[in-house]
């Protein structure tokens, strides 16, 4: 690159970088306006580094290539974008670049053919961008439905020409297969090495990769467009009538007329509410019930906590408890009693039997009962003395000992 | 899946690809529609697409007695509901600016919807007036809430289903085609309705 050339790019750069406030506030606005301040001086140093471009006398916009690349840059869709019609072009250029390789190439003009081989990389760069670029804003429009028109009519415009944008890209893929490059590259009746390396590099190895986006692109233009121009009516139709509703609030739709035309959404069934219950038995089910199960809300317990500080606790509310004595308790105090005031050891079993036939403990509970309340610490029993009526079992081997009663005494 | 399906139909569901994803599919499968068809036919009912072919729903098949009652009985439940749904939809075509609203599969997002109200009187008015035209939905609370509510209307009623619920961004199902067609049957043969003496385009028209 000569020294002049490499001064312009150096002022460009910098004068980019000491303005980018205002570059920035113009790109924004679209226009800057002379007001007689400092920043003129500054608008007229991008002027003069072909940022800006004057726009009548008093005014400057800037260049149309940086206004394209920050649209790049921000994804900002623009109303009739020419996106596809220079791929043709440059796919044109890069055939004429070849015929003129391969013809200074014969002639021996090595030093031409370092040039166009250059200028072939260069115009392969460019189309790669264009396709790239071109190809990533139409898929944006295709995914926000061309947010950037609301009615429909201007969708469907939006639409057709994208849709033709879209085409010249296909056209541009069409003929670059056709040319046949690849096959040139191949057949070899020139050195094409020095291009051949950019073009796969560039253009080659993203081909497939284009067709399928594109053919995409294709049928979502295609089938939105299709839908477009099928609601259109229905949504003039639907406006009129809700513009027609505002004005005649009163208004009911009519009664349904035996000879009315019965059109298929007048026939419609329009719902019962069956209830099945799956059989969980069937083993096939189970993949589905375990899905709606894994879908089934928590429970929620519900806790109810009542304020505590400040509240007055009521006795009354609490359950009153009452204490009973069990018969055979009653009855082991008052043999207690009775053993203590009599002046002969008194028979356990024969005092119950007497006093107490029928409290529902055996004998054998019941001389169980007078044994252990010898270990009680209570007074009524501590003070009297056990005196036990054993017999020796029959048994020569367990030699066991059985109380047939108790003599009761007080101390 | 069949039963799923069938079970969605006769409880009156329109299955898309918004409403009922798996459903949907199933029934673009030529072999699972027949099946579904034959079942039907023998209960008297019949399934077809929507206008726009973007969604299925259950229709008679015959026009008998306890049909006519049915069919008298949808259309008094469409005559009370038709007019809000309307309106409400001719809101946010006026809010938002988006006429593809009335397209099947198109987002509204609540959020946006909110802000944009919000920040006009007369439409503020609007939501508020709309709110009391639809039944059981109470106009005496905020206007947020007015809005959530008519949103859960929607969507009960079938006509949008809640797509993202973070960000309350619901999305038109086919039922919204049902709803124009019913716009075209009474525009057709309402007499006392002077939608002014334009007719709308031709439909007969070349679409591709």
């Amino acid at each position: 690159m000569s020294k002049l050339s490499n001064d312009l790019l150096s002022n460009a750069l910098n004068a980019i970088a000491k303005h980018q406030d205002l570059i920035h506030e113009v790109y924004i606005k679209g226009r800057y306006i002379k007001n007689g301040s400092k920043t003129d001086r500054d608008a007229y140093e991008l002027h003069q580094n072909r940022i800006f471009v004057a726009d009548g006398r008093d005014s400057y916009r800037l260049s149309s290539f940086i206004t394209k690349f920050f649209d790049e840059v921000t994804q900002k869709q623009r109303l009739f974008e020419l996106l596809g019609d220079n791929a043709g072009a440059q796919a044109n250029r890069i055939f004429q670049l070849l015929d003129e390789y391969a013809k200074a190439v014969f002639a021996g003009r090595i030093e031409e053919a370092d040039h166009v081989s250059a200028q072939f990389h260069d115009a392969c760069a460019d189309l790669s961008d264009t396709f790239s670029s071109g190809i990533s804003k139409l898929l944006n429009l295709a995914e926000t439905n061309f947010a950037v028109v609301n009615s429909i009519d201007a969708k469907t415009r939006q639409n057709e020409h994208y849709l033709r944008q879209a085409r010249r890209f296909s056209d541009a893929l069409e003929s670059l297969d056709r040319f046949g490059i690849e096959q040139q590259f191949e057949a070899g009746y020139c050195d094409f090495e020095p291009l051949e390396i950019p073009y796969n590099a560039l253009i080659s190895d993203r081909k497939a990769e284009w067709h399928t986006e594109i053919s995409r692109l294709l049928h979502f233009f295609e089938t939105y467009l299709y839908q477009l121009r099928s609601i259109a009516p229905d949504v003039k139709r639907f406006r009129q009538f809700a513009n027609f509703l505002q004005q005649n609030p009163g208004y009911e739709l009519p009664e349904l007329e035996e000879t009315h035309h019965r059109p298929l959404w007048l026939m419609r069934a329009a719902g019962i509410s069956p209830v099945a219950y799956s059989d969980v038995r069937d083993v096939s089910a189970f993949e589905y019930l375990r899905e709606i199960a894994t879908q089934l809300p928590t429970r929620k317990d519900v806790v109810v906590r009542e304020r505590a500080s400040g509240r007055i606790e009521r006795s009354t509310n609490k359950p009153t408890e009452t204490l009973r004595l069990q018969p055979h308790h009653v009855a082991l105090d008052r043999f207690a009693k009775a053993a203590f005031r009599s002046s002969t050891p008194l028979s356990a079993l024969s005092w119950k039997r007497e006093h107490f036939p029928d409290i529902g403990v055996p004998d054998e509970v019941w001389l169980l009962l007078v044994i252990h309340s010898r270990n009680s610490h209570r007074k009524e029993f501590s003070r009297l003395r056990y005196q036990n009526v054993e017999r020796r079992g029959e048994s020569q081997i367990s030699r066991n000992l059985y109380v047939r009663d108790v003599m009761v005494h007080g101390s | 899946m069949f039963e799923r399906v069938i079970f969605q139909l006769l409880e009156g569901e329109f299955i898309c690809r918004v409403s009922h994803p798996d459903s949907f599919d199933f029934l673009c499968d030529e072999d699972n529609l027949r099946t579904v068809e034959d079942f039907l036919a023998k209960i008297g009912r019949r399934i077809v697409r929507t206008s726009k072919q973007s969604g299925f729903y259950l229709v008679f098949s015959a026009y008998g007695e306890q049909e006519r009652a049915a069919i008298r009985s949808n259309y008094a439940d469409i005559k009370n509901n038709l007019i809000p749904v309307i309106s409400f939809f001719n809101l946010v075509i006026r809010v938002t600016g988006q006429e593809d609203i009335l397209m099947y599969d198109t987002a509204i997002e609540a959020d946006t919807l909110m802000g944009k109200i919000d920040q006009d009187i007369s439409l503020r008015n609007e939501l508020q007036s709309l709110g009391s035209r639809f039944k059981a939905i109470s106009s005496d609370t905020s206007q947020r809430k007015l809005l959530d509510n008519i949103f859960k209307r929607l969507v009960n009623d079938g006509y949008l289903k809640l797509a993202n619920p973070e960000r309350a961004i619901y999305q038109v199902t086919s039922k919204i085609e049902y709803l124009l067609d019913v716009i075209k049957f009474i525009h057709e043969t309402d007499e006392t309705l002077k939608i002014g003496d334009e007719q709308p385009e031709s439909e007969s028209g070349s679409l591709i």
